[in-house]
């Protein structure tokens, strides 16, 4: 393809409203969440009359020549106004979230959030520039055209409901959380003074290795100063070097497929390791909910268990040997794991079905390992199958970033194969059937041969369910 | 029909390019800004001055500088020493901050403190990110301002004023103070460093409680700006 039909793709070949509705719900309830929690309780003394920045101050700030800013909250604003701000936000945040009149929505949330936000820049962090961020791209996004009360009123209305939408709005804020990594990596290593290193000082905290350190014992900012008193700075020094080289590889990291899930399991245990160990509000939850925005559509309408403008469920199919009770028993498991009715069983012993789903999977594999079918088509085995269904199973979702980390596939894969090729061993069987079923497949070359023979024995096996025979043993075994 | 369903596809297209050439500016502005920051330094020009514009008006001007380009060793807690007229103290604090060491500020004041005894009481943060942020600008020896520290007195005395109305015959002067927390070192306890003395000026704001002064007395308003030089 050439570079114009790329750029030419990317910026105006539709695509799914999913993302940019699942980055709406997280970033409406960011905005309840801190609203309700972090604003409305101290409202007097953050921006009411006798607030801790007071009318004096906002007016200077306000009239700063080097910038423009705005707010609707006037200089000598009455608690009241300020509360009923507030509220209005906090409404504006539940419509936005539950996708009622989104785009008015959006834009009123935005202008609320900015004007509260100015009128005491003294309480502000990263995490709230960020968030301002977000309200700004979401009033551009069309993300009212899936998972919304908007799409419900189009559809009864008669219009159509497809789903698929303009990728500009997402283009630019998936570009502003890459920048914001960017920028955050070169800013640390403007530590780095040549001359300083040259004269045998330090390279910067970064460089040096001992950020992280000094980061967790931060006293007025971090959760448990104390818990890493004593800790030799060195044993993080290699955090500290990963937070700074994820942060600078982050745009090349997510824009190969690759390297995309491993890049963002990465940024999520980051992210959720600067909540765990610092009071940093809600930065962590703000930079995740851009998150969404990288995530393939496919996995979040997967979660969803439906699409917009598509009737039915969506379910994934896992393709399991019925024989084997090891495989039988993993099947009850992952029923009471799915919660929400996501995963349907297929026996591969249906071999017909199993043949016509998996066009490009051999009999031998399946009898190898489970596979997993996605509704978009994509299909994956063992350790990778597990993975697939894991953001579907609600309790396996803290899970998932790990099993996306570097290396996790080379590891889970291992296992998996292991407890695949010795489930004979470990497997306790009922009758006969399975015990020569697993008898067949232990330790063996899958030939032509020995499925054959698997084949005979599930004949026999449905066969003597029906007539309650005991079993005869297979030619050969 | 056919006109006003043609009129409305121009109105949709005529919104759909203003919003793109909107974001587009705006994105624009967020690059050029950055490059012009990473190329020029923080001093101001043009591009600077035209990025900020737009990027102060939609609310969306940032530099990713956290804990850059060095985290640094230390960190400031802002406290307000009341001193009453029978010669007893009281600090005054957010409640972000932990409570001082056996509850005798001139501790605290002589570099007394008991680190020990104060980390046993701070023992974990939660919820508490904008007070805390307040405390961090309110003493930042970078970006703090007399007026900042003025305000922050007053809020802090008049909150205490409200639960303890019967002190304000009793104050004989308030005093604001940053405390400077090393963090802890390898194998080290957190120490106290310097203190400095902020100059506060009860004229700068209406709501400064009447009668109560700093022990300095009456001050003329300086500059706007930066926190004096610390005393």
């Amino acid at each position: 393809m050439s570079m114009t039909a790329t750029i030419r793709d990317l910026w105006l070949k539709p695509v799914r409203a999913e993302r940019m509705a699942a980055f709406r719900i997280a970033v409406a309830a960011i905005v309840l969440g801190d609203t309700l929690i972090s604003l409305l309780p101290d409202a007097a003394d953050w921006f009411g009359p006798e607030a801790v920045f007071n009318a004096s101050q906002y007016a200077a700030w306000m009239l700063d020549d080097r910038l423009i800013r705005w707010s609707l909250l006037p200089i000598n604003a009455s608690l009241e106004l300020v509360f009923a701000i507030l509220g209005l936000l906090a409404v504006s945040a539940v419509l936005v979230a539950i996708g009622l009149f989104t785009r008015p929505a959006s834009i009123v949330m935005w202008a609320l959030l900015l004007s509260i936000h100015n009128r005491n820049p003294h309480i502000l962090n990263a995490g709230d520039t960020l968030l301002r961020c977000a309200t700004f791209y979401l009033m551009f996004m069309p993300a009212g055209a899936a998972w919304s009360i908007d799409n419900l009123i189009r559809a009864r209305r008669g219009r159509p409901v497809n789903g698929w939408v303009a990728p500009w709005p997402l283009r630019f804020a998936q570009f502003q959380i890459v920048l914001v990594y960017f920028a955050t990596g070169v800013e640390k290593l403007r530590g780095f003074k040549l001359a300083h290193v040259m004269q045998g000082g330090s390279p910067g905290d970064w460089l040096e290795g001992s950020a992280v350190y000094k980061a967790l014992t931060f006293s007025t900012m971090g959760r448990f100063p104390w818990l890493f008193e004593g800790l030799p700075w060195w044993v993080f020094a290699p955090l500290t070097w990963v937070t700074v080289g994820f942060e600078l590889l982050f745009a090349v990291l997510v824009l190969k497929r690759r390297t995309r899930w491993p890049a963002l399991s990465v940024g999520f245990c980051l992210h959720l390791g600067i909540f765990a160990t610092m009071e940093v509000g809600h930065f962590s939850f703000s930079t995740l909910s851009f998150y969404f925005l990288l995530v393939p559509a496919a996995v979040l309408m997967d979660i969803a268990g439906r699409a917009a403008g598509e009737g039915g469920r969506r379910t994934l199919q896992v393709y399991f040997d019925g024989m084997c009770p090891i495989c039988k028993r993993s099947k009850q498991w992952l029923e009471r794991l799915d919660w929400l009715g996501r995963l349907a069983f297929v026996d591969i012993h249906d071999r017909a079905r199993a043949l016509a789903d998996l066009p490009d999977v051999s009999y031998s594999d399946m009898l190898s390992r489970m596979h997993v079918k996605r509704p978009d088509g994509l299909h994956f085995a063992g350790f990778h199958a597990f993975r697939a269904m894991a953001p579907v199973l609600p309790l396996a979702w803290p899970l998932v970033p790990l099993l996306w980390l570097p290396g996790a596939a080379a590891i889970g894969a291992r296992v998996y194969d292991f407890i695949a090729r010795n489930r004979f061993r470990f497997a306790k069987c009922e009758n006969e059937f399975c015990a020569m079923h697993l008898k067949l497949l232990a330790g063996r070359e899958l030939d032509e041969n020995v499925i054959a023979r698997v084949i005979e024995l599930h004949e026999k096996y449905q066969a003597a369910g029906k007539s309650n025979r005991a079993p005869e043993t297979p030619a050969g075994s | 029909m056919a006109g006003m369903a043609r009129a409305q596809r121009i109105w949709r297209i005529t919104c759909g390019i203003a919003a793109a050439a909107l974001v587009l500016a705006h994105t624009l502005a967020l690059v050029g800004g950055a490059i012009n920051r990473l190329a020029a330094g923080p001093e101001q020009n043009v591009i600077d001055k035209m990025a900020g514009g737009f990027l102060g008006a939609t609310g969306t001007l940032q530099r990713w500088n956290m804990f850059s380009p060095d985290v640094g060793d230390e960190c400031h807690v802002p406290f307000l020493l009341v001193t009453f007229r029978d010669g007893s103290k009281r600090i005054l604090s957010s409640p972000a901050t932990p409570p001082m060491a056996g509850g005798d500020p001139l501790l605290l004041a002589r570099g007394m403190i008991r680190e020990e005894q104060r980390r046993m009481e701070w023992t974990g943060h939660f919820a508490d990110a904008r007070r805390r942020k307040l405390d961090t600008r309110i003493s930042d020896p970078v970006s703090g301002t007399w007026e900042q520290g003025t305000t922050y007195a007053r809020w802090l005395l008049n909150k205490h004023l409200g639960a303890h109305p019967q002190d304000a015959e009793r104050i004989a002067f308030v005093d604001l103070y940053i405390a400077v927390v090393r963090h802890y070192g390898e194998g080290e306890l957190p120490r106290r460093g310097d203190l400095y003395y902020i100059s506060v000026y009860p004229q700068f704001d209406p709501l400064w409680p009447p009668g109560i002064r700093t022990s300095l007395g009456h001050q003329p308003l300086p500059p706007r700006g930066k926190l004096p030089t610390p005393q």
